[in-house]
């Protein structure tokens, strides 16, 4: 026989999981802005039927519960928004790097290299061409410093930006430890707390967002285990496991897209880490066609220029700065005697005011293929790099156009599952409130025919 | 497809940035005029750029280059043109001189001019440029090539061209050698006039007179060379003048905006930037909740 409570019990069981029910709209209400939350769904269920006899047996329900607070979520897009987020990652900070790189080289205009080489040819054909009169030596001079100034100072800023990389490098590893670290501290929480089996939605949200970023930095690979922990992956180095958090290691090499501890060294193919050490070993591949050219231009023209006679008479005069071995773009500058008096500028060879022979045949060095550049000319050899630069550099831009639009493809999918709408969850709302209101007019009905059963036997 | 709150208002920010992004960017080339900003814009238009800038920085300079020595040749055609006339007058007193009919008194006055046009001659053909520099002097041209020893005339200079870069591989000489010409006239002024104040009218006759015209036709040879040189550098710099036109057009191309076509294009990209603003302005208007509190 049913207790002749089992209204209002009914009832009240009613108003608890409706008021339940409202808070968890409100709860998803609420995170409609929250970054990587999922939205809470609630599964109701009808409890258990209690028996009794009337004539015969029957079966009376016991009204409503809430079986479980679902995390709605879609584990194959997270897996796929993963390995989107490694190739985003490396592109962007690939893509990124080479945009300041083009920045720092004005081309094509009158600021640049190219234009400072022209300069420095013509400078030679007009001394050539009118060697008796002293201002063309001095603009040999001026367009000498302003050539190896700026080849020195691309060079530079080069370094400056692999300098950014390197510390990019030792940056992402030291937030790689913090987001392994996180992680292996979410596994604790989330073990401990699904014992009693729940589901702890919110915990398992911020894990997804930690191992989000973690696969933006490295091609990190997650396994989910049955206690609902997580062991990460990089290629052959485990960074979590049950164990716990790992070292992420500290030594890395660019060239050969490696780390390295005691243990070994683990390959880095994806991820923003990827991107660091792609960048360096792309920056510095472009210092070294600079070393190549400032190194070219002091041979070929050291080499013609000592042949000759300054103006002052002197002999053997370097123009460029030269040592042995060859130091390249970072200290290319005019030797002390040129830099300090252009006459020491040699025009000819045989020391007559009017021989300018030498400066021609310097000026003509502009058309000569140098065995050094593998053939091309020394203006030819850096347009080419330019030409190389940019198409890298539009190349990356259109792979992270790509990657974008795929990360952006699955981010909309994953949306579309876990994303918040506010109409939706409005429309549940008042739903769920009129339900609440039902199950109290109810349990007023229950609690006045109670009264009027004990109101009976008075 | 579930459609959740925050994806479609990222979808309405996103579609007005990146509207506002394609005006910025069309905006920036009407008022820059500039076509590429980056390489990575047109990698092969920035390279055939360069290399095109590269062809007109060195047309520049051989423009510069020829008029230098349109320069040097305009002081030369000065002094050859001087050293002309003075021989074409000592010719005339030679023709005179030739004359039997003349007096030794006469003929002494001719030595005395024609000593002066010797004089004259020594001053022409130690000419000097714009940069103080001898004309006649071949590539020695900051010593003074003619001077007078022991009563003869002795050459300090050299023959050798001054050349100038008028183009990749090419050179024109912008010098005129003075030697042997000036020298040469110089003796037989010389000659001349010890013939002169020798009274030798016969030898003025048979060797004097067609010496000092074989000299004057050779200063104007050299005149007519010279004159052609002139010619021909003003050739090259029409030439010159064309292919910086033609490289200018052609780099104009490919850096900057055609302008009408940058407006139409400010003014597409402006359309699809108010579209997306009013598609969202009304998207966000739209909510459950307005219908439910009425």
């Amino acid at each position: 026989m049913p207790s002749p409570f089992h209204g209002i019990n009914l009832a009240s069981t009613a108003l608890r999981s409706y008021q339940r029910a409202l808070e968890i709209t409100g709860h998803n209400m609420a995170n409609v802005n929250t970054a990587g939350y999922s939205r809470q769904a609630i599964d109701f269920a009808q409890q258990d039927p209690t028996t009794f006899f009337l004539t015969r047996p029957l079966s009376l329900g016991n009204g409503v519960s809430i079986a479980s607070v679902n995390r709605v979520q879609d584990r194959f897009l997270e897996q796929r928004r993963m390995s989107a987020s490694s190739e985003l990652g490396r592109l962007d900070t690939y893509a990124g790097h080479l945009r300041q790189v083009e920045a720092l080289l004005p081309e094509p205009s009158g600021n640049g290299i190219a234009d400072a080489l022209n300069q420095f040819f013509n400078a030679w054909s007009g001394l050539g061409s009118n060697p008796t009169d002293a201002g063309q030596r001095v603009q040999v001079q001026l367009t000498g410093q302003a050539l190896t100034l700026r080849v020195r100072n691309t060079y530079l800023e080069l370094q400056g930006i692999r300098n950014q990389t390197e510390a990019g490098v030792e940056g992402t590893l030291a937030r790689m430890q913090q987001l392994v670290d996180g992680v292996a501290n979410l596994n604790r929480q989330i073990k401990e707390a699904s014992l009693g089996g729940a589901s702890p939605n919110d915990l398992l949200d911020r894990r997804d967002m930690a191992l989000r970023e973690l696969s933006e930095l490295a091609d990190v690979q997650a396994m989910t285990y049955e206690d609902g922990t997580v062991a990460i992956y990089l290629n052959q180095l485990t960074l979590v496991d049950a164990s716990g958090a790992r070292t992420v290691p500290t030594n890395w090499d660019a060239a050969t897209q490696t780390l390295s501890d005691a243990n070994g060294s683990y390959s880095v193919r994806g991820g923003k880490l990827l991107g660091l050490f792609q960048s360096r070993a792309t920056i510095e591949g472009y210092q070294t066609q600079l070393d190549t050219l400032a190194n070219t231009l002091r041979t070929a023209f050291n080499g013609l220029h000592q042949t000759g006679i300054a103006a002052n008479g002197a002999t053997n005069i370097s123009l460029f700065e030269d040592a042995i071995p060859q130091t390249g773009a970072i200290d290319f500058r005019l030797s002390t005697a040129v830099a300090t008096d252009p006459a020491n500028i040699a025009a000819g060879i045989s020391g007559n005011a009017g021989d300018g022979g030498l400066a021609l045949s310097l000026s003509a060095l502009r058309e000569s293929a140098q065995p050094a550049l593998g053939g091309r000319t020394i203006s030819k050899y850096f347009e080419e790099l330019i030409g190389g630069i940019a198409r890298e550099s539009a190349q990356a831009q259109s792979a992270y156009g790509t990657a974008r639009t795929v990360a952006d493809q699955i981010d909309a999918q994953i949306s579309s599952i876990r994303g918040v709408s506010l109409d939706e969850e409005m429309a549940n709302l008042v739903r769920f409130q009129r339900s609440f209101q039902a199950a109290a007019r109810a349990l007023s009905v229950f609690d006045q025919i109670t009264e009027d059963l004990i109101n009976l036997i008075r | 497809m579930r459609i959740s709150t925050a994806s479609q208002y990222d979808a309405y920010s996103s579609g007005i940035s990146s509207a506002y992004d394609a005006m910025f960017e069309a905006q920036k080339r009407v008022s820059t005029g500039q076509r590429l900003n980056r390489p990575s814009e047109d990698a092969f238009g920035t390279t055939s750029a360069i290399s095109m800038r590269r062809l007109r920085s060195g047309v520049e300079q051989y423009e510069k280059n020829l008029q230098t020595a349109k320069g040097q040749l305009g002081y030369t055609e000065v002094a050859l043109s001087e050293i002309s006339t003075l021989m074409a007058k000592a010719y005339e007193l030679s023709v005179r001189a030739a004359n039997d009919t003349l007096g030794p008194e006469a003929r002494a006055a001719m030595a005395t001019e024609a000593r002066s046009l010797q004089e004259r001659l020594l001053s022409l053909a130690n000419s000097q440029g714009p940069n103080g520099e001898y004309l006649f002097a071949g590539q020695r041209s900051d010593v003074k090539p003619y001077t007078i020893s022991g009563g003869a005339l002795s050459f300090a200079g050299d023959t050798q061209p001054l050349l100038i870069e008028a183009g990749p591989g090419e050179w024109l000489n912008a010098a005129i050698a003075g030697e042997p010409l000036i020298g040469e006239a110089y003796a037989r002024l010389d000659a001349f006039v010890a013939a002169l104040d020798a009274n030798q009218t016969q030898a003025i006759a048979d060797v004097h007179l067609g010496q000092l015209q074989n000299s004057l036709r050779q200063v104007d040879s050299q005149r007519g060379q010279l004159g052609a040189r002139l010619q021909n550098i003003d050739n090259y710099r029409a030439q010159m003048g064309r292919r910086k036109e033609e490289l200018t057009l052609r780099i104009s191309e490919i850096e900057e905006v055609d302008l009408s076509q940058a407006i139409t294009e400010y003014q597409k990209a402006q359309a699809a930037y108010q579209a997306a603003l009013t598609v969202a302005s009304q998207g966000f208007r739209l909510s459950l909740m307005d219908y439910l509190q009425g």
